[in-house]
């Protein structure tokens, strides 16, 4: 029970994401790991260290695109990865991207820690990590700012609405971290190089027993911003200034 | 008429949740954790208060019980504020029963069948309407619904001695943060400074013009995070505050998508940026192009005029 689990999805660019009237257009966009993920993965190389003969662990749950981001994510210092193949179909209740993540954990037998990211940077849904501990019965610790083991209790300090609090968790447990947690770098050649030869784990999403996930309908439209879109270029600064100010007076808001 | 439990931590979001509840013609319970009943769910106006009393104040630990709880009572919904706390305790309830959950939810309704509501996706890019058949939770954020009820002191009350609380997370110590002093949510006015914003000294026109306008000054994440130069509380964006002030005027700002997702309600956008092409440019009602280091006194003595 000394392993270090990093959870991280593989997102689409939402740069890259192009908006015509109500309707998307993911076809020029990119797929990534996720930002927010890359901190977790970050954390869990670095919770590692203090954690002799343990080894830094990755695991997310994608479609067959996403073994795209294995090699990425091992050429992040992570010693393996662990793929839960859901073929075809993209996953987006999280009841059950959750329950698989948890299913393997459990399988696995090996964890002292998982890490997610506050939230998936597509859905944000920030459900993740308290799921994962539900479904395992561990304790979970969210907003977490800073992050050791000592022994067997893991020190945690969070950083809440109104105040920064420190916490002591048994272990095994699961954790979600904050981006502020530290500042990943990109991988260097070596690491790439290396990644090459780390282990690669597949499960598919079918062979885990999971409970139904039923009876949630959504639907997606772009997101239209109504703005007026003047541009104020012509003249002197002066002139510039006072069609501003003119303008905010009209509207009220000056 | 069923009941629909909410936990917030601020007294008007606990009105605006009875209110919600109220109007969709069930009972609205309120959920309190620990040694007392906070005064903001004493006085939520709503229909009971279910009190798990312990010498534990940490809502959190109580996700276990509150989900037998829920089970127990037939509960269809169970809405939380969207604090950190609250978060936590919704996705780790809404594990516990294998729910469906809705996070950050606008425009929620309370049908029969269930909740519904929208949500933004794809750092804000997008939105996503759902809807749930049968049990499930739903985190809010500040002024997701229109009405509040009047401050009412709930009269019943319902006291659980609460006996199988988490201790697996033991609390060694909380730190105030020092608060900067300055309540963003309730200024008309937000100046923000970006990273555009080459020197430190220049912040002080941007509180010149946050004094006469009325308002208040706020960053982006970098100008926190990265440079320090405000408190983190300060921040706009998504994984900062959010506002919906009457005028939000960014300086040097480029206006990434994570960033403008934090004044989408702002009644009015404007911008002053070097770069015609800066994506300000186009979620704004007024963008001048200039160097703030020229626009940003004129336009302090054109509003001192
Ligand atoms: C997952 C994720 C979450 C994020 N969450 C947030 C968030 O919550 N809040 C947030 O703010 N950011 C967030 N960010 C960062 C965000 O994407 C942007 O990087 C950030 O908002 C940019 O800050 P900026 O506009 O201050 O700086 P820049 O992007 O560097 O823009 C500076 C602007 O200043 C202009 N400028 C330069 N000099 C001048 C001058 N002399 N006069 C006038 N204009 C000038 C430039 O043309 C440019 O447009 C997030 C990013 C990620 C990936």
């Amino acid at each position: 029970m000394r392993n270090i689990y990093a959870c991280f999805k593989w997102v689409i660019d939402e740069a890259d994401i192009r908006i015509e009237g109500k309707s998307a257009d993911f076809t020029r966009a990119r797929w990534k790991i996720g930002d927010y993920d890359l901190n977790a993965i970050e954390a869990a190389n670095q919770v590692k260290e203090s954690l002799p003969g343990s080894e830094a662990i990755g695991l997310t749950v994608g479609d067959a695109d996403a073994k795209a981001s294995l090699k990425d994510a091992l050429s992040r210092g992570l010693d393996a990865v662990w793929h839960i193949n859901t073929g075809e179909s993209k996953i987006e209740d999280h009841r059950t991207s959750s329950q698989a993540l948890a299913a393997v954990l459990k399988q696995n037998a090996n964890a002292a820690l998982v890490i997610c990211a506050e939230g998936s940077q597509d859905l944000f849904g920030r459900q993740t990590a308290p799921r994962i501990a539900a479904a395992l019965n561990w304790p979970v610790v969210t907003s977490v700012a800073e992050l050791s083991i000592q022994g067997s209790v893991l020190e945690a300090t969070r950083k809440l609405e109104g105040c920064i609090e420190k916490v002591n968790v048994e272990l095994p447990a699961v954790v979600s971290v904050l981006p502020s947690i530290n500042a990943p770098e990109y991988p260097k050649l070596k690491a790439i190089m290396e990644a090459k030869k780390k282990p690669i784990f597949e499960v598919e999403i079918s062979e885990l027993e999971l409970k139904d996930a039923q009876g949630l309908h959504s639907q997606d439209e772009g997101y239209v911003m109504n703005r007026k879109n003047i541009v104020i270029k012509e003249g002197s600064t002066e002139e510039k200034v006072a069609q501003l100010v003119e303008s905010l007076k009209k509207d009220g808001v000056l | 008429m069923s009941k629909i439990y909410f936990y917030a931590e601020d007294e008007k979001h606990s009105r605006i949740t009875t209110a919600l509840i109220q109007d969709s013609g069930n009972l609205a319970c309120a959920l309190c954790f620990g040694k007392e009943i906070p005064a903001s769910v004493k006085n939520s106006g709503a229909n009971m208060i279910v009190w798990f009393e312990a010498d534990d104040d940490s809502p959190e630990h109580y996700a276990k019980l509150l989900s037998e709880r829920l089970v127990e009572t037939n509960a269809t919904a169970a809405l939380f504020e969207s604090t950190a706390r609250g978060r936590e305790l919704a996705a780790h309830v809404a594990g516990f029963l294998n729910a469906p959950m809705f996070s950050d939810a606008s425009k929620l309704e309370i049908k029969t069948e269930g909740l519904s509501c929208e949500h933004t996706i794809y750092g804000g890019m997008m939105l996503r309407s759902s809807s749930a058949e049968g049990f499930a939770i739903a985190t809010t954020q500040a002024g997701f619904y229109e009405r509040e009820v009047p401050k009412k002191e709930v009269e019943e009350i319902e006291r659980i001695k609460a006996t199988e609380i988490d201790t697996r997370v033991q609390v060694i110590s909380r730190e105030d943060i020092v608060k900067a002093g300055v309540d963003l949510a309730a200024a008309p006015v937000i100046i923000c400074a970006g990273l555009g914003i080459s020197d430190i000294e220049d912040l002080a026109i941007l509180e010149a013009l946050a004094v006469e306008s009325g308002g208040a000054v706020a960053c982006t994440r970098g100008v926190a995070e990265d440079r320090g130069w405000f408190a983190a509380e300060l921040y706009i964006g998504i994984s900062g505050k959010i506002l919906n002030p009457d005028l939000y005027l960014g300086v040097g700002v480029s206006g990434q998508i994570q960033h403008m997702y934090g004044i989408r309600g702002a009644k009015t956008v404007a911008a002053i940026n070097t770069d015609e092409c800066a994506p300000i440019v186009k979620s704004s009602d007024y963008a001048l192009i200039g160097d703030y280091k020229e626009v940003a006194p004129a336009l302090l003595a054109a509003l001192k005029k």
